[in-house]
C-alpha cells in the first residue's frame, strides 16, 4: 500500500511536472501508444484526452501524426541512442496548417517498473522560425541596401558635383545629407560645418531665411516640389544675393525616408544685368521722350514767331511800301530772307533729330536704285544742267530704306549742286575696297574742298562755302553721318579743290 | 443766302491778324468768328458762355485748328467736336506750327479733313490759306449747307 501509494505520488508528482511544462509533451509506451499527454499538448495540437490516450501516435488526430519523420526517429534512432534532441520536423496539420517541430525524446525506465517509456516533447517553433525568417530576410535586405545604397550613393554624389547649380540634399529632418562642390564654393562654406546640420543653422545661421522656411516646411510637404522661386537674401560672407530655388522630394532607393533635393541658383549677376538693362532702357526712353518734346518745341514755338517777323515784314512792304525809301525796302527784305533761312534751318533740325529718333527697321534696300531715283527728279526740278550720271547697277544692302534714302539724298543733292560750276559736270555711284572693306561712294568733279577742312565736313551748321556760292543750311552730311552710323558703318571723304570730292560708305551687314 | 462763317481757332493775335489778313488778301469775305481757345470754341459751337443763345444750328463753314492752344489743346477739341452729334460732321482744318508725325497721325484718327503746317514765308502762307478758303467755302458740299438749306 505503501509501495503503491509512494509509486503513485510519484506519478502524480511528474505528471504534474508534464502539466506546468510549458513545451507540449507526451509519453508513449514500448508500442508507441499514449500513455499521457500534457495540458499544452492538447492545447497546441487542438486534441482531447479522450481521443488521445491509448492511442497510437501514428493514429493521433486521424492520423495526422503519421509523419515518415517521426516514425524514422521513434522505430530507428530512438531504440539504438534512447535519445535524439532537436530535430526538425516540418508537417502540414489538418487542424492547425503548417507547422514546424523540433522534436527531442527520451527512452527512460519507468520507475520502480520494468517498462521503458518514451517522453516526447514537440516544440513549435513556427513563429519562432518565421521571426528568425523575417530576421534574416531584414538582415539581407539591409546587406543589399547596403551595397545597392553605396553604389548608388556615389553615383548620385557624382552628380551632384558635376552640376553647376549649387546643389544640397536634406534629410526629412531638414538636416544636410549632403552638399555639392558648387555650393561649398558658392556660399564659401566647408563640409565639416555642413553635413548634418539643421539647414537652417549654416553659417551662423545665414541660412534661416523666411521664405525658405516657409517653401521647405509648408510648400514642399504639400506639392512634393516647387519651381524657381526667387528669394532675395543678405548673406553675412558673400553679400546680397538673389536665388533662385528648385526642390524636389524624393524617395530614396529602396528605402522609406525621405529626401530633398534643393537646388539654388544664383541669379544675382543676372538680375543686376536685368536690373542696369532697365534702368538704361528707362534712361534711354526718358532722353528720347525728352528729345521729342524738344523738338516738337523747335518745331511749333520756334517757328511761331518767325512767321510773325515774315508776316509783318510782308505786311509793312505792302501797305506802307510807299512810305518807305529803297534802303528801308531792302533792310525788310533782309529781315525776311534770314527769318525764312532760320525756318529751313529749323527745319533742317528737325529732319536731323528725327533721323536719330526714328525706328530702325533692317530691310534689303536697292542703293542704285535710289541714286537713280534722286538723279531724275532732280534733273526733272532743273532742265538747264546736264549732269553725267554714272550708277552702278546692283548694289543692295541691308538696312534701313527711309534713312537710307535720306543720306544718299543728301550725298546726290550735294554733288548735284557743288558740280553747278563745273565744266563736264559729272557723278557717279560705285563700289570699291578701302582698307581691305567694301565701300560705297559717290564721287563727283565739283567745287571739292580741302583735305585742311575735312574735319568739319560732317559737323551741324559747318559749311565750306559761303551761302552765296553754294546755298544750304550745313545739316546735310551731319545727317547723312547719323545715318550711317546708325547702321554701324562709317563714312568720310576725300577731295580736292576745284577738282571734286568723293563721300565713301560703309555699311555692315 | 449769307455766307456761312469760319471759325478760326487760335491763341496766338499774331497768328489771328496775319491769318485775317491773309483772308483779306485771298478775297474770302465769309465772317470770321476767332476762339481764343478750345473752351471758347466749344462755347461758340454749343451757343453756351458768351455765346449762349446763338442759333447753334448754323453751323461754321470750316473750323480752323490750331493745334497749340491753351486750356483744351486742339486734339481734344478735334475729339470733341466730333463727339457731339450736332458738330461731327462740321468740316476741321488742321492749321499749326507742328508737323510732328504723331499730331498729323493723331488729326487725321480724330477725323480731320485736312492737316496744314503753316509756313514761315508769308507768301507761302497767303497761298495756303486761299486754296483752303476756297476749297472749303466755295467749292465742297457740306451736309450741314445742304441740311441748313432744307430747312
Amino acid at each position: 500500500m505503501a509501495r503503491k501509494s509512494a509509486g503513485t505520488r510519484s506519478q502524480e508528482y511528474s505528471e504534474s511536472i508534464i502539466n506546468t511544462v510549458r513545451e507540449p509533451l507526451i509519453v508513449l509506451d514500448q508500442d508507441l501508444r499514449v500513455v499521457t499527454a500534457s495540458r499544452s499538448f492538447y492545447e497546441a495540437f487542438k486534441a482531447k484526452p479522450e481521443e488521445t490516450l491509448g492511442r497510437l501516435v501514428y493514429d493521433l488526430g486521424n492520423k495526422q501524426w503519421d509523419i515518415p519523420k517521426l516514425r524514422e526517429l521513434l522505430e530507428t534512432i530512438l531504440p539504438q541512442k534512447a535519445s535524439f534532441d532537436d530535430y526538425e520536423v516540418e508537417h502540414d496539420f489538418d487542424v492547425i496548417g503548417k507547422r514546424i517541430m523540433l522534436l527531442n525524446a527520451r527512452q527512460v525506465q519507468r520507475v520502480l517498473g520494468k517498462e521503458r517509456v518514451i517522453l516526447l516533447a514537440v516544440e513549435d517553433i513556427t513563429e519562432r522560425r518565421e521571426i528568425e525568417k523575417g530576421l534574416e530576410k531584414a538582415r539581407l535586405e539591409l546587406l543589399f541596401n547596403k551595397i545597392v545604397g553605396d553604389e548608388a550613393r556615389e553615383y548620385a554624389e557624382s552628380i551632384l558635383n558635376t552640376v553647376r547649380e549649387p546643389l544640397i540634399v536634406l534629410d526629412q529632418d531638414l538636416r544636410i545629407v549632403t552638399a555639392n562642390r558648387s555650393f561649398y564654393e558658392a556660399f564659401k562654406v566647408e563640409p565639416g560645418e555642413t553635413v548634418r546640420q539643421l539647414i537652417y543653422d549654416l553659417g551662423n545661421k545665414q541660412w534661416d531665411i523666411p521664405k525658405l522656411r516657409e517653401l521647405l516646411e509648408t510648400i514642399l510637404p504639400q506639392k512634393a516640389t516647387f519651381d524657381d522661386y526667387e528669394v532675395e537674401h543678405d548673406f553675412a560672407a558673400i553679400g546680397r544675393r538673389i536665388m533662385l530655388l528648385n526642390a524636389r522630394q524624393v524617395q530614396r532607393a529602396l528605402g522609406n525616408e525621405r529626401i530633398i533635393l534643393l537646388a539654388i541658383d544664383d541669379i544675382t549677376e543676372k538680375k543686376d544685368l536685368e536690373r542696369a538693362v532697365v534702368k538704361a532702357r528707362d534712361v534711354a526712353e526718358a532722353a528720347n521722350k525728352e528729345l521729342e518734346a524738344f523738338s516738337y518745341s523747335v518745331s511749333h514755338d520756334l517757328r511761331t514767331p518767325l512767321r510773325s517777323i515774315d508776316g509783318f515784314s510782308h505786311a509793312l512792304l505792302e501797305d506802307y511800301g510807299e512810305k518807305l525809301d529803297d534802303t528801308a525796302k531792302s533792310y525788310l527784305n533782309r529781315v525776311r530772307k534770314a527769318t525764312q533761312y532760320m525756318g529751313r534751318l529749323i527745319d533742317e533740325l528737325l529732319k536731323l533729330s528725327r533721323v536719330t529718333r526714328s525706328e530702325f527697321r533692317h530691310e534689303s534696300v536697292d542703293l542704285s536704285a535710289i541714286v537713280r531715283g534722286v538723279s531724275e527728279k532732280l534733273r526733272e526740278d532743273d532742265r538747264t544742267r546736264t549732269v553725267d550720271v554714272i550708277i552702278r547697277e546692283g548694289v543692295i544692302v541691308s538696312g534701313d530704306p527711309a534713312l537710307l534714302k535720306i543720306a544718299l539724298e543728301n550725298l546726290v543733292n550735294n554733288a548735284w549742286k557743288f558740280t553747278g560750276k563745273a565744266e563736264r559736270p559729272q557723278l557717279e555711284f560705285g563700289m570699291t575696297i578701302k582698307e581691305g572693306k567694301a565701300a560705297c561712294f559717290i564721287r563727283d568733279n565739283g567745287a571739292g574742298f580741302d583735305m585742311a577742312y575735312v574735319n568739319k565736313l560732317f559737323g551741324a551748321f559747318q559749311r565750306l562755302h559761303t551761302t552765296l556760292e553754294f546755298p544750304g543750311a550745313g545739316i546735310g552730311l551731319a545727317t547723312v553721318q547719323r545715318i550711317i552710323n546708325r547702321h554701324g558703318g562709317e563714312v568720310w571723304a576725300e577731295g580736292e579743290v576745284g577738282k571734286g570730292a568723293t563721300f565713301y560708305f560703309t555699311l555692315p551687314g | 443766302m449769307e455766307k456761312q462763317i469760319i471759325l478760326l481757332i487760335e491763341d496766338n493775335p499774331d497768328d489771328v491778324a496775319l491769318t485775317l489778313r491773309a483772308f483779306k488778301k485771298s478775297n474770302i469775305s465769309n465772317r470770321v468768328i476767332v476762339a481764343k481757345d478750345g473752351l471758347d470754341a466749344l462755347d461758340y459751337l454749343h451757343g453756351t458762355g458768351q455765346y449762349s443763345g446763338r442759333e447753334t444750328k448754323e453751323l461754321p463753314a470750316v473750323v480752323m485748328l490750331d493745334l497749340n492752344l491753351p486750356k483744351l489743346d486742339g486734339l481734344e477739341v478735334l475729339r470733341k467736336i466730333r463727339q457731339d452729334e450736332l458738330t461731327a460732321l462740321i468740316p476741321v482744318v488742321i492749321l499749326t506750327s507742328s508737323a510732328e508725325q504723331k499730331d498729323v497721325v493723331e488729326g487725321y484718327r480724330l477725323g480731320a479733313n485736312s492737316y496744314i503746317r503753316k509756313p514761315v514765308d508769308f507768301e507761302q502762307f497767303i497761298e495756303a490759306v486761299k486754296l483752303l478758303g476756297l476749297y472749303w467755302t466755295l467749292w465742297n458740299e457740306t451736309p450741314s449747307s445742304s441740311l441748313s438749306g432744307r430747312r
